[in-house]
């Protein structure tokens, strides 16, 4: 900064004296006034909420009064409840098939619009409207019917001679039909992506060129490592994105009356149409552990991915 | 005419990338354009299999029809103040605290920073239940409280990217701009006001849209918060009163209309409108302060 403990005329009154402030301690006050709204906020519905859910997974919740159980909601959901190891599964599940698809989908339209056509503007507005326009409700209403005539993973099985148990079945297409829905809305990833390789240096990819490298080498000699920072940011996103907000996707296909083996389905149920709100928070704590270190794990990986890719550049 | 080896070394590849190109773009419009024609069809021509593209009529009743299953007075106005109460929320709360953590220097600045991205991760489940205790012991359910007090504090949905937008773009602004308000006597505030602000632009016009946007299209928290009929907004009217498989459970019971495909698909096209018209007026400063984001990430 330019003005390094310039005094400041500060008509900041303390009783009768008047207190002068350098340029520096004004700035750290107003600094921290700005971001006081924030502060606020985080205590109210960010530090409360969570101790308090904390709290309430120890207690059998009701109307009425409730009851200190210690950690009984947490042995019951992680020994007793197979709907919620089941659930668990099929979330987990869904976001190890989700993660990769999703990745490499929005890699691939990034690539293909940020080729250097006439007209590329066009097609990366029609391929980031999803995301704006068709919300979740609007998805799941026009998406199995529209998009079960494209995709039909079960049926396509069929004709191969598999067939499968009903609910396997289920699952599967289920899944498909998440999965396709996801992938019509991978506009913010591949916007990140397309982020990232207007950020790599041209003259990188003519050196190699002269060098004699093929397209699909340099790819994975150029684009791919120079990419890396922001296939970090990616992949976190998704995650996120795969584990929490699926919910709704799930929920409306679902038409509201089933139950989807989702875990925020399972939570949803446990907590407001059963109220056992207790065991509700017991299990949402869990899940948050486990969404957490999916989170830091992937994060973590791919530290070690980029510091390891600078020491090379060197 | 001969072509030039180079010329087909450089065509064919040009073709196939514009095939492609446009066979994405179908793709990823299919679904709008189909519910555009369905919603535009009688019954009788979405039962008839040799109609396709091309409605034997135009039927606009249906947009007309669906109005009162939808209850689109009550809802419309429900969605409005919900929105344009939480966008303002939203800009004025990210803006003001993007530009503390863009030009302030106080100690534990990356600490927070960190922290207030760090709470993207946290499950909305998670939070849920205490939300509903609270939000019951404020008399808060069934009005738009719920959403419009927290979009002020800073917490409203996926309010960390927004104040990681502002602090993005205002960091990419000359700090020298600053210095020189401040050797004319311009307060900290004054700096945010009157220079900062209008110069985040895109900042402010991203934020409002998306928040526009996911505002809009709430379900996760309405559903839960939201148990009156008078208080629903659109989207959420559109699930309950237009789906015809809701019809006789929960919400759906209120609902004696008989709605049709064609009719619901018409209810979709007008909770769609809005946001589709906003993205295509404002795509130019979407697109590029995502990419700012990118950039800094």
């Amino acid at each position: 900064m330019g003005i390094p403990n310039r005094a400041i005329d500060l008509t900041l009154y303390n009783g009768r004296e008047k207190m002068k402030l350098t340029y520096k301690q004004k700035n750290v006050i107003m600094s921290y006034i700005a971001i006081s709204p924030w502060i606020v906020g985080a205590l109210i519905f960010l530090v409360f909420p969570l101790f308090f859910s904390f709290g309430l997974s120890f207690f059998k919740w009701s109307f009425n009064g409730s009851r200190f159980i210690g950690i009984e909601n947490y042995r019951e959901a992680l020994l007793e409840d197979k709907d919620f190891w089941y659930s668990l599964g099929i979330t987990l599940g869904y976001g190890m098939i989700s993660i990769p698809f999703t990745m490499l989908f929005s890699l691939i339209l990034a690539i293909l619009v940020n080729q250097k056509v006439k007209g590329i503007g066009f097609f990366r507005v029609v391929y980031f409207l999803p995301v704006v326009a068709a919300s979740d409700v609007v998805v799941a209403k026009i998406g199995p019917d529209i998009f079960s005539k494209m995709v039909n993973v079960t049926v396509t099985l069929e004709t191969f001679g598999i067939r499968l148990e009903s609910n396997i079945q289920n699952i599967i297409s289920l899944f498909s039909t998440i999965l396709v829905l996801g992938m019509w809305r991978v506009g913010i990833q591949m916007l990140i992506f397309l982020a990232g390789l207007q950020s790599i240096d041209p003259q990188i990819y003519e050196a190699a060129q002269i060098d004699g490298a093929s397209w699909w080498k340099s790819l994975w000699a150029i684009t791919m490592p120079l990419l890396a920072p922001f296939t970090v940011i990616n992949m976190v996103f998704t995650v996120i994105e795969s584990f929490t907000n699926i919910f709704t996707i799930a929920r409306v296909l679902a038409h509201g009356r089933t139950v989807t083996p989702f875990f925020m389905d399972y939570v949803y149920n446990i907590s407001f149409e059963q109220y056992r709100l207790g065991y509700g928070a017991a299990v949402s704590w869990i899940f948050l552990g486990i969404v957490i270190s999916f989170t830091l794990i992937t994060y973590y990986y791919s530290q070690k991915y980029l510091v390891k890719y600078q020491r090379n550049e060197e | 005419m001969r072509l030039s080896r180079y010329k087909i070394r450089y065509i064919i590849p040009k073709l196939l990338l514009y095939l492609l190109l446009i066979d994405g773009a179908f793709i990823f419009l299919y679904p709008i354009l189909r519910s555009v024609i369905i919603s535009l069809m009688t019954v009788e021509d979405y039962m008839d299999p040799s109609v396709t593209w091309i409605p034997n009529h135009i039927n606009l009743k249906n947009y007309i029809d669906v109005l009162k299953p939808m209850d689109f007075a009550t809802s419309i106005t429900n969605s409005i103040k919900l929105t344009g109460s939480c966008i303002l929320g939203q800009v004025l709360s990210s803006a003001i605290v993007g530009y503390g953590f863009s030009r302030g220097k106080f100690p534990g600045k990356e600490v927070l920073m960190m922290i207030v991205l760090a709470t993207l991760v946290i499950p909305p489940q998670t939070l849920m239940i205490p939300y509903y205790i609270l939000f019951h012991n404020l008399n808060w359910l069934d009005t738009l409280n719920v959403f419009i007090v927290p979009s002020f504090f800073g917490f409203g949905i996926y309010a960390p990217l927004c104040i990681f937008l502002f602090r993005q773009v205002f960091n990419t602004l000359p700090p020298e701009l600053e210095d020189a308000a401040i050797i004319d006597g311009a307060s900290f505030f004054e700096c945010f006001w009157y220079i900062y602000l209008p110069l985040a632009k895109s900042a402010i016009i991203t934020v409002g849209l998306f928040s526009f946007v996911w505002y809009w299209n709430e379900y996760a928290r309405s559903i839960i918060f939201f148990n009156n009929i008078k208080t629903l907004p659109i989207s959420l009217s559109l699930l309950f009163s237009v789906d015809p498989s809701f019809i006789g459970s929960g919400f759906g019971a209120m609902n004696p209309n008989v709605v049709t495909y064609p009719m619901m698909m018409a209810a979709v096209m007008i909770t769609m409108i809005p946001c589709l018209l906003l993205y295509l007026f404002t795509q130019k400063y979407y697109l590029t302060a995502i990419e700012q984001v990118g950039l800094k990430g």
